[in-house]
């Protein structure tokens, strides 16, 4: 005979029981790095030497530092160019693919869009310098053709973060994409029956209708684009090592060269913070224009 | 009125194909470009279609590293350098164990915050939650020196012991077994199953499409990882794929570019075959998973 005890009792041994593993290597491996990071990020560390208090330092220092404020500045314009390309292209993308009536063209459509999705930033960056090439690559060959000569794709200051983040759309296209061809999906007919009627289309229809019912998405979808895009890594380090100069450089390859080519583990940690300040800052503005200009069904 | 709808349609069409083509056609390049001859695999104007097929590429991708150890020469090629082989398996290896640990221990885990009670339940799901905002920069510095203190750098293990306990994973499971309706569980203890029982005999076989969608979500995650592999490992035998992929460009000096491109094709395949057995399942997962940072 089960009593309602002895079942409350079993349920919480076997409760702490599954969630022990993933509990203890959270705290380990997640929850205690943080702590740690914020412990860190006020000390000197190099591992070798016993760590020494640096007070405010490691944040003035990064205040100070001209690499650390190019590598900022270019990320945040690299996360805006993305993330305003991306949705346009996602957007536009999902809208036309809508309009296609064809069930096999449409599955191609979206099969082809996805498909830079699953393969990896390395090896996308690594086929990429080859076409990229100003002397030998494809891309320079077509534009010779059009009397566009020699683009210097990954070796000009002024080119070289614009590369990126072409490169960079390239494979991240089809996440705005599905998620608003979700919304388009999930859209009341009768909203965009009525407004034919009366009398909306082309442009218009797009512009007062379609955008202002899918924007809880265009929210969602810059939101996360933008905390992807600040990480961005795998593409710069592998194009140009974050070159030439600094004009490449972004945040995450800052925290890389300095914990870990320069081993100084505090100010690595005071970057990753201010990194993930960054991200949160975004959250939360994001979080509150949304209440201002998007439009609940 | 008719004419201009046939127009619009047109454009439409075109605007789809023309991106179509942009993303297709960098792909393509590539993959006819990894089964050229030496002399031909780098030329302009470029050619678009495999002329002469040579597999050896991919062949040599694989051996030429452990042949030319044999004494056996395979010309100026860059995988003389690369034992790509390796890490094909260790990233195999990598990813299979990361992913079996992540699917068992957060279904085990979401089950408790879906089905289970527990003193400081939400204290707990609350402090998995807030993790999972954080990026992988902020934590990646003390981890790297945990695992250097245990004597797991530059070891697999080190890459897939911090990987398997995810905050999203667990996340995922709870929502799944969330979804399974309770008359279910008060069935089984009328039957008299234990809570053990009523776990691995019936939610457990019922959670399956979400195991699946959190086994593909991770696949592709780890496969494709770069950055943490970059920091923790430094032996070439222990590098995975995304890492040879670089170290075949790095050393292609005067090699053929095919041999490079057989590797990029070799790293792309198992992320496509996951694709088409779970198109619908990664799709769905991409929009929960989003939420992920």
């Amino acid at each position: 005979m089960v009593t309602l005890q002895s079942l409350r009792k079993q349920k919480a041994r076997l409760g702490l029981l599954f969630l022990t593993p993933i509990m203890t290597g959270i705290l380990v491996f997640t929850a205690g790095p943080i702590l740690f990071s914020l412990i860190l990020s006020f000390f000197y560390w190099d591992i070798f030497t016993p760590m020494k208090f640096a007070g405010l330092d490691n944040y003035l220092w990064l205040i100070e530092d001209e690499v650390a404020a190019a590598a900022f500045k270019n990320t945040i314009l690299f996360a805006i160019a993305t993330v305003v390309i991306q949705n346009t292209l996602g957007f536009t993308l999902a809208l036309s693919v809508r309009n296609v009536l064809n069930k096999y063209f449409k599955f191609f459509f979206r099969s082809v869009f996805f498909l830079p999705l699953l393969m990896s930033g390395a090896t996308i960056s690594v086929f990429m310098t080859y076409m990229f090439n100003t002397d030998f690559g494809v891309v320079n060959y077509y534009l010779s053709l059009i009397g566009i000569s020699q683009v210097g794709w990954l070796t000009s200051t002024q080119v070289v973060l614009i590369t990126t983040v072409i490169i960079y759309v390239w494979q991240h296209i089809g996440f705005a994409f599905i998620l608003f061809l979700g919304a388009f999906s999930t859209m009341s007919q009768e909203v965009l029956d009525a407004a034919e009627v009366d009398g909306a289309t082309g442009v218009k229809k797009i512009w007062y209708i379609y955008l202002p019912l899918v924007s809880p998405t265009l929210f969602f979808a810059s939101v996360i684009g933008f905390i992807h895009a600040v990480q961005v890594f795998d593409q710069p380090y592998i194009l140009t090592r974050g070159g030439p100069g600094d004009a490449n450089r972004t945040a995450v390859m800052l925290i890389y060269d300095v914990a870990f080519q320069d081993l100084e583990f505090g100010y690595g940690s005071a970057i990753a913070l201010a990194l993930f300040a960054i991200i949160f800052a975004a959250t939360l503005i994001q979080f509150w224009a949304q209440k201002k200009w998007v439009f609940y069904e | 009125m008719r004419l201009k709808f046939s127009w619009n349609k047109i454009a439409t069409y075109l605007y789809l194909l023309s991106i179509s083509t942009l993303i297709l056609m960098p792909i393509w390049w590539v993959l006819s470009t990894s089964l050229r001859l030496p002399v031909e695999s780098y030329t302009l104007p470029p050619k678009w279609f495999p002329t002469d097929f040579r597999w050896e590429n991919y062949y040599e991708v694989l051996f030429s590293y452990y042949l030319e150890k044999e004494g056996i020469f395979v010309g100026a090629q860059a995988s003389a350098n690369v034992p790509f082989l390796h890490m094909l398996r260790n990233s195999f290896i990598v990813t299979f164990l990361t992913c079996l640990g992540q699917v068992f221990f957060c279904a085990f885990a979401g089950y408790a915050f879906a089905r289970l009670e527990f003193p400081a339940k939400k204290t707990l799901f609350w402090i998995i939650m807030a993790t999972m905002m954080v990026p992988l920069q902020v934590t990646i510095i003390p981890v790297y020196i945990l695992i250097t203190k245990i004597g797991l750098q530059d070891s697999l293990t080190g890459l897939i012991l911090p990987a398997i306990p995810s905050a999203f994973g667990t996340f995922l499971m709870r929502q799944y077994y969330l979804r399974i309706p309770s008359e279910l569980e008060e069935a089984s203890i009328i039957d008299g199953a234990t809570q053990w029982e009523i776990f691995w005999k019936v939610y457990f076989p019922l959670g399956t499409p979400g195991m699946v969608v959190l086994g593909i979500l991770c696949f592709n995650f780890h496969w494709n990882e770069f950055f943490r592999p970059l920091i923790f490992l430094s032996t070439d035998f222990n590098f995975t794929v995304p890492l040879g992929v670089v170290m075949l460009r790095d050393f292609k000096m005067t090699g053929s570019v095919s041999v490079v491109f057989a590797g990029i094709i070799f790293s792309i395949i198992p992320a496509l075959v996951i694709y088409m057995f779970g198109q619908k399942h990664l799709i769905e997962g991409m929009l929960t998973g989003s939420v992920k940072g």
